[in-house]
């Protein structure tokens, strides 16, 4: 009876701190949603800034933007699995014209202004954010799984 | 000479200063700064000079409003232009021609990228149509277009000698727009130096001004590419107040602050000083640019009887179409806290 009293509040203090990580992976993961939100909006704002500086409607972006049917190149930027399975990681590349390494920027311009570069490095920031965004929300999961399991084999008790 | 412009050209300037009187003032850029949606600023812009622009439209996108702005533009410049006579007629091709290059350059960029002409087309600048531009049409590949631009265009007189048929293929199109567009500016500024009098006078301050910002421009656009010194210099006009001394290092410096050194001592150096305005740092080096330019086209109206006022009347409008499109773009975003990062026009 002792015995399962005091395994029933050890139980409950597991619960607790799970329930305190839990709360802190929900804290981490909106703050992660506020912060991509806003490096998105300073990436769109950017871009509405280069418009604004160059006229509008000089670009070539339009005709140089890859389509369906333009030639194959590869990713600079990929998403693949970390060394803890769980987790995701973003590998880069170097630019590297030869091998299929292409400069997406200069889809846009050889001579990006400043307020191009910025967003370049805004948009950067929101693929960090995502695979942080990712990983927070596996974790949650997890621990939503946990939280279950324990309360499930507490009732059982 | 005042005489003898009013029987020619008194006409078209006086409907230019109406034109211009007509901008938007301190007071409907305030308007706009409150709007909370599209349909709202629409609604202001129709209570302006514009006058009812939108009234067969029902979708509503910034590319909508862009579009019918730039078509009021383009009625007023056309009816200036059909009602000029030489050598005004000569100055108002002029004017059109950067968007001829920048048409161009995106027929260069289209067919390298194997895109159909049709389509690149619907895509060009109307302020930049030529005749030949339909024919054009038929060139398959840049070897192609080359001949036709070097042929029979408007543009065949920017063409450097030392290009050749695949120059449009090896040279990224941004250089070669570039290079087009410093030949056009050594042009006209030639042409309005040919003119004499006050149009001279207004015309040369205005264009060396534009001469230096592009050098400027680009060379701080370079700094982090691989550029060199040689094609930096190709796309310098040579036609401003920077000497060529000035022009030969900006072509080899490779940071900011050398830039920065050389502007201070070509007079440029209040460029790159901060300006406290509540826009999160988006006021950058091309929007101090834009505002001297401003402030210079709107006291070239101070003089009487020359062609700057129709240079300036264009350099002002496409401003106020930026600024009422940059407007829209941070309603759309609901960004508005930057709404007031627009470029203000000193016409009051």
């Amino acid at each position: 009876m002792v015995a399962e009293k005091v395994e029933k509040e050890a139980a409950g203090q597991l619960l607790d701190a799970m329930y305190l990580d839990l709360f802190h992976l929900i804290e981490e993961h909106t703050q992660c949603k506020v912060n991509l939100e806003r490096a998105n909006a300073s990436g769109a704002i950017l871009l509405a800034r280069t418009r604004f500086q160059a006229g509008g409607s000089n670009s070539v972006s339009k005709a140089q933007i890859p389509t369906e049917n333009s030639a194959e190149f590869n990713a600079l930027c990929r998403v693949i699995k970390a060394k803890d399975e769980n987790e995701i990681n973003i590998e880069r590349h170097a630019v590297d014209k030869a091998n299929g390494y292409v400069e997406p920027l200069h889809w846009f311009s050889v001579l990006p202004p400043m307020s191009l570069r910025h967003a370049v490095t805004k948009f950067r920031d929101c693929i960090e954010l995502v695979a942080e965004s990712t990983n927070l929300q596996r974790q949650l999961t997890d621990v939503l799984c946990w939280i279950s399991k324990l309360r499930q084999s507490v009732l059982q008790q | 000479m005042s005489l003898l412009f009013n029987t020619e050209w008194g006409y078209l300037e006086g409907i230019t200063r109406g034109f211009k009187n007509g901008m938007l003032k301190h007071s409907d850029y305030l308007a706009l700064t409150q709007c909370e949606s599209l349909e709202d600023v629409m609604m202001n812009i129709q209570s302006t000079d514009y006058g009812n622009i939108f009234s067969n439209d029902r979708k509503f996108s910034v590319e909508l409003i862009e579009k019918r702005l730039g078509e009021k533009l383009l009625n007023e410049f056309n009816y200036i232009r059909a009602h000029s006579t030489d050598p005004l007629s000569s100055f108002l091709e002029y004017i059109r021609y950067p968007y001829m290059i920048d048409n161009v350059a995106l027929l260069i960029a289209g067919l390298n990228n194997n895109r159909p002409m049709k389509r690149l087309l619907e895509m060009c600048h109307p302020l930049g149509y030529f005749d030949q531009l339909a024919a054009i049409e038929v060139a398959i590949s840049s070897v192609e277009l080359f001949n036709a631009v070097l042929i029979d265009t408007p543009l065949a007189k920017f063409i450097p000698p030392n290009f050749h048929e695949e120059t449009f293929i090896e040279i990224d199109v941004e250089i070669v727009r570039g290079v087009l567009y410093r030949s056009y500016l050594e042009s006209f500024y030639a042409f309005c130096e040919g003119l004499g009098g006050t149009t001279s006078n207004v015309m040369c301050k205005l264009l060396g001004f534009e001469a230096d910002r592009r050098v400027i421009t680009i060379t701080v656009n370079a700094l982090p590419t691989h550029l060199t010194a040689e094609d930096r210099l190709k796309m310098y006009p040579t036609c401003g107040n920077l000497p060529d001394l000035a022009l030969r290092t900006l072509s080899e410096v490779s940071d900011y602050d050398r830039v920065r050194d050389v502007c201070n001592f070509a007079g440029y150096g209040d460029m790159f000083d901060n300006i406290e305005r509540d826009t999160d740092g988006l006021i950058g080096l091309e929007d101090r640019f834009l505002m001297v330019e401003a402030k210079n086209n709107v006291q070239s109206y101070l003089q009487q009887f020359h062609y700057g006022i129709f240079y300036s009347y264009v350099k002002l409008k496409q401003l106020e179409s930026r600024n009422i499109i940059w407007i829209c773009e941070c309603i759309s975003q609901r960004q508005t806290d930057n709404v007031n990062a627009y470029i203000p026009i000193p016409l009051d």
